[in-house]
């Protein structure tokens, strides 16, 4: 097997996570759409709302994948790995983001378009740094948990 | 229900189970929880184990007991 290759059994678990995670997304849209039709709901709050799902699905599909030890092989693992990841997809989402404000900018408008792509660069990197490395700990204690119970006797 | 057959197999042929999962082209963990009863193989995987192991699907896998 090569490093980074799931096997049939983590293949399964992750389709399970997966399917969860899609029905999860599905049943939270479906509540949201009745909420929606019984209640005057803003832009804003439906627009929160929708985020929320994705984000539950992303989290469910997290959970899963972690508590079976295979949180993502591909990716670098480790501190460094981690602060590489976090790097470069920081880097991609300022890019957009700096786009998008120049995009949207007008032209008499004094926009600190710089300050503030150093600032999403910065909390970006932060927020996915904690996130990816406390994940990579996770998973890395969920698999040692699982070498242990079934370990060579 | 735990698959003795072949952590038996395995036992004969003197293997462990990071090398017999080497040789199935799987994880440890994975030979680890079929040998504990908490993972169903697929067709694929079960007749890599017995070439693993010289063994038939017969002698590793079937359950005489089960009706």
């Amino acid at each position: 097997m090569r490093n980074g290759e799931l096997d049939e059994r983590q293949k399964q678990k992750r389709v399970e996570a997966g399917n969860r995670s899609f029905w999860i997304v599905i049943s939270l849209c479906l509540a949201m759409n009745f909420i929606t039709l019984f209640w005057d709901v803003s832009d804003k709050y439906m627009s929160l709302g929708y985020s929320l799902i994705v984000l539950a699905g992303i989290l469910s599909y997290s959970a899963g994948n972690i508590r079976e030890g295979i949180w993502d092989s591909k990716l670098p693992a480790g501190p460094l790995g981690s602060l590489l990841f976090s790097f470069c997809f920081s880097g991609i989402i300022t890019i957009f983001y700096w786009g998008m404000l120049i995009a949207a900018r007008n032209p008499g408008d004094d926009l600190p378009v710089n300050k503030m792509a150093g600032i999403c660069f910065s909390v970006v990197f932060v927020i996915t740094f904690a996130i990816y490395f406390v994940m990579g700990w996770l998973t890395d204690k969920a698999r040692k948990r699982n070498e242990e119970k079934y370990a060579d006797e | 229900m735990k698959n003795l057959k072949i952590k038996i197999a395995r036992m004969e042929m003197g293997i462990s189970q990071i090398q017999l999962a080497e040789m199935a082209g799987v994880t440890r963990q994975t030979i680890g929880m079929i040998e504990a009863g908490d993972f169903n193989p697929s067709l694929r995987l079960c007749i890599d184990i017995c070439r693993s192991l010289n063994k038939t699907l017969d002698e590793l896998f079937w359950e005489e007991d089960l009706k």
